[in-house]
């Protein structure tokens, strides 16, 4: 482990990675920050749990209506909340105190999430299964074995759907989809944790194992008694050092999110919630995950993502010997790996393969354990992806070491 | 022991050495060669960064390459071209190299401070290594070879951009390493070595030219040593004849210490050939030999 430390301060301390994670540090601080001006009306949905239940029932609709034409009434709506809502003009809006006008406010996306909590059970039973299932054939357009694959994925995922509607999982109260927190969590913060990592990652990778190489220490390091076994405290180093800086960039960046979002009511909710619709589609869970179980969830896949592009980074410096080109290398690998599918437009089998590749699983956490009518929503997609890429990287990684230990150093 | 059996080593098509046997008991040795003998390859195979192509190396019977750890506890190694962290302190740079080594962090502490005052860079200690002069550098160098006290200690080319103080130190340093284990010097600097070696082995055309102690290499050229003083007119004429070694203005003449193996002229003095004179009518062009 003392070998591993020295191995691992010697990424640390390198001033371009020092620049970079401030540098990265303050980009997330600033995208949170320059994005929190609805905040208070965003917390406004822990009230409402806290409140009526995180179960969206009828009881539980009647009580919030109830307020809801209470609080109108103080207000001078004495036909209800709808009513005073519907007549409300800017000029008496305007005529309000600021109290008041704040508790119009209130009322407002109260009632706002009273309509959309009345109208889920028609709006998610209204998803068309038959419609998206042609539509999402009709892209696959194969009769052949994988067809009959992606069928089966897509009759599974509709199941799902069936049971979530049985269940009534969809009612849970959560956070609007027209504020996109799910995607905004996941596909801006996670992401772009997880992206900033990737950089980082691979330049420490390759620094730390190319260190002798460009200090022309190797002659003198490759003798001690630990001898060319040094490449194994880098590796691990490599490791070590992508687990630090994933979760070094993420948690002050949550720990700033989570202080300026409420999420103490959420966490429990189900991501499932019909509430978190977001584009076409609510997210469509293949299991019931609530928030808390998806986020940790998310976090440890793209854990895993940030360890394999280690991995692949390691594999390459072996081979490269030289820290820049091998941080170009493998950000044009993963650019390459990222564009692969494309090239398979016309053949959907090559392409879900080729879709199985860690910058997919990188660029979308938003849409994780989740199905839908594209070729990565397929049940078990994140751990096959990962799957593969440790099996590709292990053994390219094994070649490239067992070179390592055979070939002279001169 | 370190034994060295039918040694070869190919790149590709360019034979870097071959069939070298060669066997070290304690004591220290010069590895004389010019550049491109093979000099450096064979050091490269004695620490187990280059393999031998054919042959094999053994310590005490045991081939070095299963000894992998075993053997390389043993050595210590300062390459010819000393890599260093800049931005480390001398103290710190010796931590990570007796990490490295595997000795134990209890005594790591003590053992650089004994190494630190050997080598005398104790005041230095805790600066910077970037703003170290080349000697000062060197002197780190031997350090972290004398480190982990090896029982095979091998230099390439240790003195380099030590100054005459510092080399002096620097042999009495070896003298008293050499007691219980093998010290092999590669240098193409032969004072460096001439009053410490117990013998010397000169390598020519990627074999083993000599092995043996000084004396005895000395003997091969007894009677082939000459010294002349001539007028400086004539030098020009003589050069082109005979292999001059050494070439000494004095009072308008020249004086001249060469080799050759014709029978030796009135004017010529016989002198008692040194190590000197060996390597150079070892490495000297074929063609300009009397």
């Amino acid at each position: 482990m003392r070998i591993t430390w020295y191995e691992m301060k010697k990424a640390l301390t390198s001033p371009i990675v020092l620049i970079l994670f401030v540098a990265f540090l303050g980009f997330n601080g600033f995208q949170i920050l320059s994005q929190s001006h609805a905040k208070e009306e965003i917390n406004a949905v822990n009230d409402l749990i806290a409140t009526y239940g995180r179960t969206i029932t009828d009881e539980s609709l009647s009580k919030l209506l109830n307020d809801l034409n209470e609080d109108a009434e103080q207000l001078g709506g004495q036909d209800g909340a709808e009513s005073f809502l519907n007549e409300l003009t800017y000029e008496r809006y305007e005529a309000f105190s600021q109290t008041e006008k704040e508790q119009v406010d209130r009322l407002e996306l109260f009632y706002t999430y009273y309509i959309k909590g009345r109208d889920v059970e028609e709006r998610y039973k209204g998803i068309h299964m038959d419609e998206l299932r042609s539509e999402f054939l009709v892209s696959v357009k194969e009769s052949s074995r994988f067809e009959k694959f992606m069928s089966q994925e897509f009759t599974n995922w509709e199941e799902r759907y069936e049971e979530i509607v049985a269940t009534e999982e969809y009612k849970e109260w959560f956070f609007l989809g027209e504020y996109k927190m799910h995607s905004e969590m996941y596909r801006s913060l996670l992401k772009n944790a997880a992206l900033q990592s990737v950089i980082l990652i691979v330049l420490m990778t390759a620094l730390v194992t190319n260190y002798e190489v460009e200090q022309r220490t190797q002659l003198l390091l490759y003798t001690t008694q630990k001898g060319r076994f040094l490449m194994r405290n880098k590796f691990a180093a490599s490791l070590l050092l992508a687990t630090l800086t994933f979760f070094m960039l993420l948690i002050p960046s949550f720990i700033l999110y989570f202080t300026i979002y409420d999420f103490s009511e959420v966490w429990q909710t189900v991501v499932s919630s019909g509430l978190n619709w977001e584009y076409k589609l609510p997210y469509i869970t293949w299991w019931e995950l609530e928030v808390w179980q998806f986020f940790l969830l998310a976090i440890a896949v793209e854990w895993g993502v940030v360890i394999l592009i280690a991995v692949l980074g390691f594999f390459l410096s072996l081979w490269i010997k030289n820290t820049y080109f091998t941080w170009i290398l493998s950000m044009a690998v993963l650019i390459g790996l990222f564009l692969l599918p494309s090239v398979f437009n016309a053949y959907p089998a090559l392409q879900f393969v080729t879709l199985l590749n860690v910058t997919t699983l990188l660029l979308n956490p938003h849409m994780y354990f989740s199905g839908g009518i594209t070729l990565t929503r397929v049940q078990y997609f994140e751990v096959w992806s990962l799957l593969i890429g440790f099996a590709v990287a292990t053994i390219l990684s094994i070649l490239s070491y067992r070179r390592f230990m055979k070939k002279d150093v001169v | 022991m370190l034994t060295l059996q039918n040694i070869g080593k190919d790149y590709g098509k360019f034979t870097a050495l071959k069939e070298l046997n060669l066997q070290f008991e304690n004591g220290v040795y010069g590895l004389l060669a010019p550049n491109g003998a093979g000099k450096t390859t064979l050091i490269q195979m004695l620490v187990t960064l280059v393999k031998p192509t054919s042959g094999e190396i053994l310590y005490d019977g045991k081939p070095i390459l299963s000894m992998g750890e075993a053997y390389r506890e043993k050595i210590g190694y300062l390459p010819q071209h000393f890599g260093y962290y800049k931005h480390y302190s001398p103290r710190k740079y010796l931590r990570y190299i007796a990490a490295l080594k595997g000795i134990e962090k209890s005594v790591v502490e003590k053992r650089i401070d004994e190494v630190l005052d050997l080598v005398a860079l104790q005041e230095v200690k805790d600066k910077k290594m970037r703003k170290f002069s080349g000697g000062m550098i060197q002197r780190i160098g031997i350090a972290q070879a004398i480190l982990a006290h090896p029982k095979v200690l091998i230099l390439d080319e240790p003195t380099a951009g030590l100054d005459p103080k510092e080399r002096a130190r620097f042999r009495h340093l070896l003298s008293d390493l050499a007691r219980d284990r093998i010290v092999l010097i590669s240098t193409h600097i032969v004072s460096d070595i001439e009053s410490i070696a117990n013998e010397i082995v000169m390598i020519r055309n990627q074999t083993l030219l000599y092995k043996g102690s000084i004396p005895t290499i000395c003997k091969s050229l007894d009677g082939m040593i000459y010294e002349v003083t001539m007028p400086f007119e004539d030098f020009s004429v003589f050069r082109k004849n005979y292999l001059t070694l050494e070439e000494k203005q004095e009072q308008g003449n020249m004086m001249v210490r060469f080799y050759s193996e014709e029978e030796p002229k009135a004017e010529w003095t016989a002198v008692t050939p040194e190590l000197e004179d060996v390597f150079l009518v070892s490495y000297a062009n074929e063609s300009t030999k009397g």
